[in-house]
């Protein structure tokens, strides 16, 4: 992929780096000691940073919050969207988001714990906000998924499948890590296909899925 | 139709949605009614009824049915044969046209959703807001620029909004996409600089010379 | 303390987070309103913590045994879903602020306090077993199954209750019972489901 731009890595420069480090130590913190009681001093030991480079990027923890957010939101939506999916069925396309996404968590436990939990109903107003654009976005591609098949798709199904699939992820991201998601593929394709294609086609899907989880 | 409005079929929701966004641009939120909504989509009241249970729903519908046009429009822009800022800006250039060809969804989406209506509309288009300063900040992986404050993206973008929003309200969606070269010099030069900024907004320009847009 | 004296005190306790938030929470004004005296809370909760942990698990114990009541009635598994779906609706539209305190001021405190919450979610899981002898099909459904179907239900109140429109759920009730029963069911015998709820209703 060719990148714009050069990446300077001067000492006296603030590489990328800086910024990169600063958000992966913020949903560390977040993971380990919830939003609340987080604080700056703690993020800049753990990103091993000094304050003026923290104050260069951000005003305070929640914009700090608010941007680490935004990484996992836009990082979700750049996965999606760069798979190579030409060749697959509709509902295959499907399977495979699923499983970047849960990929994608995995690989990125705190932050898939600071948008699925502390930002819903542990952290501030705004990153409830983010949240709630995270999951809008993702119950819309799921009701539009849905729209082609023989039950249709509702705002209330699509939100409520997605529902499921958040409840699964949660109790996951609680017992100690995102490093099983990929393996319950099988369960998250079902429970968002069931609504629209019913039992039959979503257990082979998953059955489908299952082999595929196994494979990677 | 399909051509005209390539992410609405002629299914009878679309072409309800269609009516809920030109009725609303030609007579405002508050004029809608579901009678008038079932007449111009040509459905009956009680189809109506079954698809969507008042008109705040149905408004609902139409915003977020250009939201996922916006989405899928990204889904298809970013590609790993080519770079991500890349991508983005292709997809502003994409959001302006999907905006000229839909010129009545354009209105409810900016002008509507923010001013004449209840709460509940705002989310679609807060969502997409959202959306879009998440995907720029991602520029910030490719960026050379040291210490650029965590709110460039978003007041790039609130540039921009506002821009399209007087030019919505002014009636000129069909000029929107002659916009493209600032929009992507703005957006990218808090991340890339101005060289970099300026390269880009003039492949833009080019790009509108080739399709025959003057500017 | 006599139980209804310690309930209200439980009731009071989770007011006044409601209203004031947890740190701004004074021990001193709910236990005036609950009448209870010093002494008394002493001799059973050491802080305000305390106080609210139980007070939480006392509410959340309510809400289970509400929704549930009628389980054993031996009704179908469908029709006992139904109506406890909708007792629930009806209390959290009747009750918006309490509501309000189960699913987001308590569990908002610290990471414990939102373990709680997800434990509330896991005692609905249970009641969910029964609707595999539901499915449609002869092979054996994923295991997770009855997680996705109470998370399903939550997503719709929680969103409904967290924007301020908990009076909206009980006519709701009808599409977050196709939700809870299509993992099990199918749609079609769902949506049968449901259209009879919303034909009752």
């Amino acid at each position: 992929m060719a990148c714009l731009g050069v990446i300077s890595t001067g000492p006296d420069v603030l590489s990328v780096s800086d910024r990169d480090r600063i958000l992966q130590a913020m949903a560390e913190c977040c993971a380990e000691h919830g939003y609340r009681a987080t604080t700056v001093n703690a993020i800049l030991e753990r990103a091993g940073v000094e304050r003026e480079s923290f104050e260069a990027l951000f005003t305070d923890k929640e914009d700090c919050a608010l941007a680490a957010l935004n990484k996992i939101l836009s990082e979700t939506v750049a996965r999606i969207s760069m798979l190579d999916l030409r060749t697959e069925s509709e509902m295959e396309k499907q399977v495979r988001e699923i499983q970047a996404i849960l990929q994608l968590l995995a690989a990125r436990a705190s932050f898939a714990r600071l948008g699925c939990v502390e930002a819903r109903q542990l952290g501030s107003a705004r990153m409830r906000e983010s949240y709630e654009a995270a999951a809008r976005v993702l119950a819309l591609m799921i009701e539009r998924a849905g729209s082609g098949t023989p039950w249709g798709a509702s705002g209330v199904t699509a939100r409520a499948a997605l529902g499921g699939a958040e409840a699964l992820a949660r109790r996951e991201l609680a017992i100690g890590g995102a490093g099983n998601l990929p393996k319950l593929l099988p369960d998250f394709v079902y429970g968002v296909l069931v609504p629209f294609v019913g039992q039959q086609e979503a257990l082979r899907q998953a059955k489908l899925a299952a082999r595929v989880a196994e494979e990677e | 139709m399909a051509d005209e409005h390539p992410f609405l079929t002629g299914s009878d929701r679309d072409r309800v949605l269609l009516a809920v966004a030109e009725l609303c641009a030609e007579q405002g939120y508050g004029e809608l009614r579901m009678e008038a909504i079932a007449a111009r989509a040509g459905v009956t009241a009680g189809r109506l009824d079954e698809l969507f249970g008042d008109k705040e729903e149905a408004t609902r519908a139409a915003i977020e049915a250009i939201l996922m046009a916006v989405i899928t429009l990204s889904g298809r822009l970013y590609s790993p044969d080519r770079s991500e800022p890349e991508s983005y800006l292709l997809g502003i250039e994409g959001i302006l046209e999907l905006m000229a060809a839909n010129p009545a969804f354009a209105y409810v989406s900016y002008v509507t959703a923010r001013q004449m209506a209840p709460p509940r509309l705002r989310e679609g288009l807060e969502t997409g807001a959202q959306l879009l300063a998440a995907m720029l900040e991602r520029m910030w992986e490719y960026s050379s620029e040291a210490g650029r404050p965590s709110s460039a993206a978003r007041a790039a973008l609130g540039g921009a909004e506002a821009v399209v929003r007087r030019e919505i309200a002014r009636g000129r969606t069909v000029d929107l996409p002659r916009l493209a070269p600032d929009f992507i010099y703005a957006a990218a030069v808090p991340f890339l600089g101005q060289e970099e900024a300026l390269r880009l907004a003039r492949a833009s320009r080019d790009r509108l010379a080739e399709s025959g847009t003057p500017e | 303390m006599e139980t209804d004296q310690r309930n209200a005190l439980f009731l009071a306790m989770l007011d006044e987070l409601a209203q004031r938030g947890y740190e701004e929470a004074s021990v001193e004004r709910v236990r005036q309103a609950a009448g209870v005296s010093t002494g008394e809370f002493e001799a059973e909760f050491n802080d305000k913590d305390d106080c609210l942990f139980a007070a939480y698990d006392w509410i959340t114990d309510v809400v289970v045994e509400k929704a549930s009541a009628g389980c054993d009635s031996g009704e179908p598994w469908p029709d006992r879903v139904r109506l406890g779906l909708e007792r629930l609706l009806e209390e959290v539209a009747a009750q918006p602020r309490l509501a309000e305190v189960l699913t987001r001021a308590f569990p908002g405190i610290r990471p414990s306090a939102y373990e709680r919450y997800v434990a509330l979610l896991g005692r609905f899981v249970p009641f969910m077993h029964e609707g595999r002898d539901y499915s449609e099909v002869e092979e054996e459904l994923p295991r997770e199954v009855e997680l996705l179907a109470v998370g399903a239900a939550e997503a719709i109140i929680f969103g409904e209750v967290d924007a301020g429109r908990a009076e909206r759920l009980p006519r709701m009730m009808p599409e977050i019972l196709f939700s809870v029963l299509v993992p099990f069911m199918g749609p079609d015998r769902a949506a049968d489901a449901m259209r009879s709820a919303a034909a009752a209703t």
